[in-house]
């Protein structure tokens, strides 16, 4: 007994000493949907040890979770943890749609994973359900969950309708799998409706990017079949799905695409089953300004699935009836102005005119796609005698190769300064020339105003006690902004120290350092990074201005590319040891002349196991693609130089940073050195030193 | 388009002309039993050629389809050779200026008519385009393996067909320094000496010279004169050929009769010209009718062959029909549908007695793999042939085609539409290869779910030719990733659905048709707003590049023609996309071509062979093999509004249709116009579905799950020998070429041989495995055997036959193998009959 106790206890040791090199990884949910008003059990699926996992954090509001129970979570083999069972409990009230999950274990904050909060009935597909004769039974209304498991796999479900039934059946599986950090394969389902005999009725393969959405009358009451499949016959055991199959009201778009705060706004609906054409929402007059999904009263008790909706207080101008196809006819709008339109039928143009003076700037923002529209849009500022001043089609807001950035194919035209005094007309069109009620637009048009947009590179930080940890930040300069900005955060976990560093005037790039004490313990919150610059006035006095950083998670392409796509939170977590306990430069700080070089001596302190590779870095990159660089300008490493891998047990290095002949001063910029634990090819787990602060004298 | 060849006299022609035609009917010639024509000549301009026609009467005293040419075996005497020359031939030459005589002799009887000479000058002007290239292109200069080859020969570059005059006259008269000509002594010019052979050249004598007869030099004194003159260039203001008619258009006659033709240009200026000695003939078909330099036309076989002219870009028929037998009896023929009534008076005509009709398990097979590509099972097998209905017919092909109204009967749609999707995918390349995966597969989807709904056509060719947006989600789109740039576009639209191969235009005037380059480049036009741009939304799985056009500001007008044919008067232009507008002339009910190119299409694939042939190679100079069946079938076609189901039954319901494959004595020759069955090899995909769901034993494709058939495929690429073998595209083009279709050795031997189809017949979860664990006997395994590969019960000899190998065969399972794997080997097995 004794013995087995002795082999337990170092399996153990083990363990949690190979648990360090890990970054908590989540592949799957099973079943991935929960329902309202219900407390139901998912099997969370991780790359890397999901042990220990103390905490659930869940998006938005009414879904609350915990590890289903604690004493559950049993050591598998050498202690990992793959498979976890978390109990959500949802709220009558919670809104439906895809909501984030992180789990927070001891290793770290987990990547995010997906569940979707379905109104009906949760039905888990069976096994053995790959054929028509085999198909499972299911009775409807019910959100039906599953997984595309393996190449060439199909599913299908038998169902019953009554004559002149007509179902909707949404799927949720691209936009599940998109969201998964390393899945290098992406699912790209369709949803294929066949009667007894096998004949295909119906079917749709994208909709909502390459997830299906799928409407049916049938027209004979019987049995009839779903089959789902990847389109490809491709499969992946981490290819989760939900679909949503009923005969509620069904709303795709409305409308305006706009409501009012403080008012109530009717809306023309387009979509399934709809009891009515119009609904009407009122929003209380202290809403913020924003796109979110409401859900839509229909009368009879019924409500819509949630639709997205812009919420602005902006001036409202409504597309007049009548002829705006021209810019003759354009329709007249003071700035600032926030114009609901749409594309009424194929062809449609819609033309509205302003009047501006010479240097006057304008920034003109369309909101479709983000709200649900299928409108493709371009917009365009014609001149006095209708030449194309300017245009866009597809706005990105960072020209970075981050895939994960286009999200929508809105258009924007930032900036636009009037050449002359005179009238200017804005055409608004849908690139494919299409038209129709799903074709709405909302055009923001306001006067230019310097800002600034601000991305954290990841969404959570991992810490250990007595370590550092870094927060990345870049921002996307606005209107003509070229300002300095000084990072700030609030709501970092207790024990956790921020030192938050700035982005210089003309950069991108800057840096939060945070410390974990050394007797900090296990904890995690989410934290708001904030920007905070001054602008001149119209008046010429220095206006505030305040920007909240959007966390973006990290995903790795196929080839091991790096890309991000925008999340909602950022986790700031203390975990267990580390391999690290300490990164030490000397010095701290360092001046350099133009032309100058100098050594920063950097010393790790490795857990006594860890013999791991580290690399040293004060630019955050991969494949040569550059993520953060908060040197100031004309301050390179010198990589000759330097000595940034840190093989076996070795503790020491050092960068040697150069200045450039004509670098410009700067005044101790905050930078990271980094050291890098690699968990695989594309996956590192940073650790930072305490800030170093650089000096470029004249 | 070029419109039906008219006769000789024709309303358009000029004054003259015209007054001519009017004497040609009332001109009192004489009794002789053969008239000559024209009745009277007039000849303009120096050089000026007539060809003489000399036909023999009716006894009624008039001429028609059928009356003999005696151009070669009449004499021919000028009243005055310095006014005009005329040679045995019947061709007259002006000489000098006036009015004469030529009398024409046959057996004893002679007919004179008048020959007014007028327009000769002394120093002759010549033309470079009307005149000078015609001659390079008769003498073959400009072919492409002489000077018009990549590189010219000996540095001497012409355009192919003379397509770049500038660039020719250039080549001509200044390139090399000159050299080529010499004004100051044109006959000693090098173009002449080389073309004469004066002096050494590779492509040998091309024109007689000087020492000919003044006949036989014409070509090479006009290019005399022409560099006499300077040798002056194309002009703006020359006139053009309009359009081209040949004399006679149409002969009925026997083999061995002779028959000279008659080529007259129409100008842009309203004048014609009898250019006979400069136009190039070509037969169609050498086992029906062979041709001379000359026009003269020899009936060689039975059936329907034509002679092939060309002109200056312009080309045209002219048909000749040798019937096989003068009369015949069609004993029985009773039209089921227009498409019978039209092939009878062809069968008429020609004189052959078609096959009679097929029996029902011959039908049962032929319609079933026609329409959907697969075999009947047993127990439709059996119920067809059971059935007392004298309609069963036609009911059976409203199943198949899943046009009776009930659902519950119309259960063959899936295989419909996926054999007749893979038809389509062949067509427009739908292949991972070109589209990317999920690409392939969205055109795919997008061609069952249109097939299986029975879109129209012209609303499918609408959607292709005017696709937009993400290929992934709108796999028209992908029509524009399968055929990037204006002109891949433009020769794809062309071949898929107008059957026309443009390809050539693309570089030169085509050879056999009336497209330029400018009118291929028209072509192109359309699709020159087309443009891409990064997708939007799809994450990780990484989008395709969004199909758009650009310039959407101007609103676009159509061309005059499109590739040579007219725009109907009720189509305006004003689109933003230039795609719309030829959508709209495709698709407009009075543009013929796509419905003609459809219907084609579909004889062929129902009939084993098109009323064109090659399918998707449609033009003037390429006739059908029954036009008027072509032309009922594309109006019915358009009248039911471009429905291809009802087409299929039009065709599958016809008496044509369901004739036997076993031909008579008196059909035996004819593989042309239907009078059998055409015996088809099944195409890959069938056949392996075939063995498939003979054995039980199905294929397992990359990619799909067990059981997908091979008529499900989506890709063009599978590692599967017996569809490589059997001739599965790789759609690298959209030749219906690349679907091979003959049978060959390779196949043989591998139907023979294969172990895969060895296996298959072996398989313990296959048929012949449960048909013996049922313990059925030796007649229901074999009867079962026999209904499902052949789709019809063994006959009493091959019972008896059976029933000794049987008894010789110790092993019950290896009899029963050897049945199957010889009834896979069968013909009747590996071919629609």
């Amino acid at each position: 007994m004794r013995y087995l106790v002795t082999v337990a206890g170092l399996l153990l040791v083990v363990s949690l000493g190979q648990a360090q090199r890990v970054y908590p990884m989540i592949m799957a949910v099973r079943p991935v949907a929960v329902q309202v008003g219900k407390t139901s059990t998912c099997q969370f699926e991780s790359r890397y040890n999901l042990h220990g996992t103390y905490r659930v954090i869940v998006s938005g509001t009414g879904v609350v979770g915990e590890v289903d129970p604690p004493s559950a979570m049993k050591a598998g083999a050498k202690g990992d943890v793959t498979r976890l069972a978390v109990r959500f409990k949802t709220a009558a009230n919670a809104l439906p749609g895809m909501r984030d999950v992180r789990l927070i274990t001891p290793q770290g904050a987990s990547t995010l994973g997906q569940i979707v909060v379905v109104r009906d009935p949760i039905i888990v597909e069976k096994p053995n359900n790959n054929a028509m004769k085999t198909a499972q039974s299911i009775t409807l209304p019910a959100a039906v969950c599953g997984a595309l498991e393996t190449l060439e796999d199909v599913d299908f479900f038998k169902f019953k309708v009554a004559a002149g039934q007509a179902l909707t059946f949404h799927m949720y599986c691209h936009r599940l799998a998109d969201r998964i950090h390393d899945l290098q394969v992406i699912a790209d389902p369709i949803l294929i409706l066949r009667d007894g005999s096998g004949t295909i009725l119906a079917s749709n393969d994208n909709y909502y990017a390459a997830d299906p959405l799928l409407h049916y009358k049938f027209a004979r009451a019987g049995e009839y079949y779903l089959e789902v499949r990847d389109v490809r016959f491709a499969g992946n055991a981490n290819w989760t799905y939900c679909i949503e199959i009923n005969d509620r009201p069904f709303v795709t778009s409305t409308l305006p695409l706009c409501i009012k705060t403080g008012a109530t706004t009717r809306l023309r609906l387009a979509g399934f089953n709809l009891p009515a054409s119009e609904a009407e929402i009122t929003l209380p007059a202290d809403e913020p300004d924003g796109i979110r999904r409401y859900v839509l009263p229909l009368g009879k008790d019924q409500t819509s699935n949630p639709v997205p909706l812009i919420v602005s207080k902006l001036p409202e101008v409504r597309e007049a009836p009548g002829d705006n196809d021209t810019s003759a006819k354009a329709q007249p709008i003071t700035i600032p102005a926030g114009i609901s339109g749409c594309m009424d039928a194929a062809d449609d143009v819609d033309c509205y005119a302003f009047s501006a003076k010479k240097g006057e700037t304008f920034t003109f923002d369309v909101i479709a796609q983000r709200a649900g529209s299928r409108l493709d849009s371009v917009v365009r500022i014609l001149g006095p005698k209708g030449e194309k001043l300017a245009e866009n089609d597809d706005h990105q807001e960072r020209r970075s190769g981050y895939s994960g950035f286009n999200l929508t194919a809105d258009s924007r035209i930032e900036g636009w300064a009037a050449p002359a005094d005179g009238r200017y007309v804005i055409q608004i069109r849908d690139v494919h020339q299409r038209g129709g009620p799903e074709f709405g637009y909302y055009l923001q048009v306001t006067r230019s105003q310097p800002t600034f947009v601000m991305d954290l590179d990841t969404d959570k930080t991992n810490l250990a006690p007595g370590t550092r940890g870094v927060i990345h930040v870049r921002i996307t300069r606005k209107d003509g902004f070229t300002g300095e900005v000084q990072l700030g955060i609030e709501g970092l976990p207790e024990g956790v120290k921020a030192t938050c560093g700035r982005i210089l005037a003309g950069s991108t790039d800057g840096c939060i350092i945070l410390h974990a004490a050394s007797d900090s313990k296990r904890t995690a919150a989410n934290v708001r990074v904030l920007g905070n610059s001054t602008q001149p006035g119209s008046d010429g006095k220095a206006v505030a201005l305040s920007v909240e950083a959007r966390p973006l998670q990290e995903f790795y392409n196929p080839g091991g590319g790096r890309n991000h796509f925008p999340v909602q939170m950022h986790t700031v977590a203390i975990n267990d040891p580390l391999d690290l306990l300490d990164v030490k430069i000397s010095p701290t700080a360092l001046t350099l002349k133009p032309g100058e070089s100098k050594k920063v001596e950097v010393e790790v302190k490795r857990q006594p196991d860890f013999k791991g590779n580290l690399t040293i870095d004060l630019i955050y990159q991969h494949l040569d693609f550059n993520y953060n660089n908060s040197l100031p300008p004309g301050v390179t490493i010198d990589a000759r130089a330097s000595q940034t891998l840190l093989t076996g047990g070795n503790s020491k290095g050092w960068i040697v940073l150069k200045a450039a002949s004509d670098a410009k001063p700067i005044d101790r910029q905050q930078v990271a050195v980094m050291v890098h634990a690699s968990i695989n090819f594309a996956i590192k787990f940073t650790y930072s030193s305490e800030p170093l602060l650089v000096t470029v004298e004249k | 388009m070029i419109p039906p060849c008219r006769g000789f006299f024709s309303p358009s022609h000029t004054g003259w002309f015209a007054l001519f035609a009017l004497l040609a009917f009332s001109w009192p010639l004489d009794a002789a039993n053969f008239q000559v024509s024209p009745p009277a000549v007039q000849l303009d301009g120096n050089f000026a050629r007539l060809q003489l026609i000399v036909t023999s009467k009716d006894d009624k005293g008039g001429i028609s389809e059928r009356s003999a040419d005696l151009t070669a075996k009449a004499s021919y005497r000028t009243a005055n050779s310095t006014i005009v020359t005329v040679n045995k031939s019947g061709q007259l030459l002006a000489a000098g200026n006036g009015n004469t005589t030529v009398t024409v002799g046959v057996a004893g009887s002679e007919v004179s008519i008048p020959v007014e000479v007028k327009g000769l000058r002394a120093r002759p002007v010549v033309g470079f385009l009307d005149q000078v290239l015609p001659i390079l292109s008769r003498a073959g200069c400009n072919a492409g393996a002489c000077h018009a080859a990549q590189y010219g020969q000996g540095s001497f570059k012409l355009s192919v067909f003379s397509s770049e005059s500038g660039n020719d006259h250039y080549a001509i008269v200044q390139a090399a320094m000159g050299r080529r000509i010499a004004p100051l002594d044109p006959a000693g010019s090098l173009l002449l000496q080389k073309a004469s052979s004066a002096v050494v050249h590779g492509g040998g004598k091309r024109l007689d010279g000087p020492g000919y007869s003044p006949d036989r030099t014409v070509d090479f004194r006009i290019l005399e004169a022409w560099i006499g003159n300077g040798a002056p260039g194309p002009l703006p203001s020359a006139t053009r050929v309009t359009e081209l008619e040949v004399w006679p258009a149409r002969r009925i006659g026997s083999v061995g009769q002779t028959q000279q033709l008659r080529v007259t240009a129409h100008y842009s200026d309203g004048k014609t010209r009898d250019v006979t000695t400069w136009a190039k003939f070509d037969s169609t078909d050498d086992g029906v009718v062979r041709v001379g330099p000359d026009g003269v036309v020899q009936t060689v076989g039975k059936g329907l062959g034509a002679v092939m002219v060309r002109f200056e870009g312009h080309a045209l028929l002219s048909r000749f029909i040798v019937p096989y037998s003068e009369s015949i009896a069609l004993t029985g023929w009773v039209d089921h549908n227009f498409v019978d009534h039209l092939a009878r008076a062809q069968f008429e005509q020609l004189g052959i007695v078609p096959s009679p009709l097929c029996d029902d398990s011959t039908f049962l097979r032929r319609a079933y793999l026609d329409a959907i590509g697969t075999l009947p099972g047993v127990e439709q097998t059996t119920a067809f042939l059971a059935s007392t209905d004298p309609n069963k017919r036609n009911k059976l092909i409203d199943r198949l085609l899943g046009l009776t109204g009930d659902p519950a009967q119309d259960v063959h749609l899936n295989e419909f539409a996926a054999y007749w999707s893979l038809k389509w995918s062949d067509l427009v390349k739908s292949n991972s290869n070109n589209l990317g995966e999920q690409g392939m597969w969205a055109m795919h989807n997008w061609l069952k779910d249109s097939i299986r709904k029975n879109k129209p056509i012209d609303r499918m060719v609408r959607e292709l030719i005017t696709a937009r947006g993400n290929p992934y989600d709108n796999g028209p789109a992908n029509y524009y990733v399968a055929f990037r740039g204006s002109e891949a576009a433009a020769e794809a639209t062309a071949q898929v659905f107008l059957g026309m191969r443009v390809m050539c235009a693309k570089c030169h005037h085509h050879p056999f048709e009336r497209i330029s380059r400018s009118d291929f480049q028209g072509l192109s036009d359309f699709f020159r707003q087309v443009a891409s741009k990064p997708s939007a939304g799809y994450g990780k799985l990484g989008g395709p590049s969004v199909i758009l056009i650009r310039n959407e500001d101007t609103l676009q007008q159509y061309p005059k023609t499109i590739l040579g044919m007219p725009i109907p008067a009720r189509l305006k232009g004003g689109k933003i996309d230039r795609r719309e507008l030829l959508a709209d002339w495709l698709t407009a009910p009075e543009n013929k071509a796509l419905a003609r190119n459809i219907v084609n299409r579909y004889v062929g694939y129902l009939l084993g062979r098109g009323l064109i042939e090659p399918l998707d190679d449609l033009r003037a100079t390429n006739a059908p093999s029954n036009p008027e069946l072509l032309d009922a079938l594309a109006e019915d076609f358009i009248k039911s509004g471009y429905d291809l189901r009802r087409l299929m039954r039009t065709i599958m319901t016809s008496r044509l249709y369901q004739l036997s494959s076993q031909p008579t004595a008196s059909n035996a020759g004819d593989r042309t116009f239907y009078s059998h069955y055409l015996v088809k090899r099944i195409a890959a995909e069938p056949l392996l579905d075939a063995i498939d769901t003979v054995t039980g034993s199905p294929t397992r494709f990359r990619k799909l799950p067990l059981g997908t058939r091979a008529i499900d495929l989506p890709d063009a690429r599978y590692d599967n020998y017996l569809l490589t073998v059997f001739g599965k595209p790789l759609r690298e083009g959209v030749c219906e070429c690349e679907r091979a279709t003959d049978p060959n050795l390779a196949q043989a031997l591998h139907t023979l041989n294969s172990e895969t189809i060895t296996a298959k017949i072996a398989d313990p979860r296959g048929r012949l495995a449960g048909l013996l664990a049922a313990k059925k006997s030796d007649a229901e395994i074999i009867e079962t055997l026999y209904l499902a590969t052949l789709s019809r019960r063994p006959t009493a000899t091959e019972l008896a036959t059976l029933g000794k190998l049987r008894d010789s065969t110790p092993d019950r399972k290896v009899f029963f193998e050897d049945l199957v794997w010889s009834l896979v080997n069968s013909k009747h097995f590996l071919f629609v009959r």
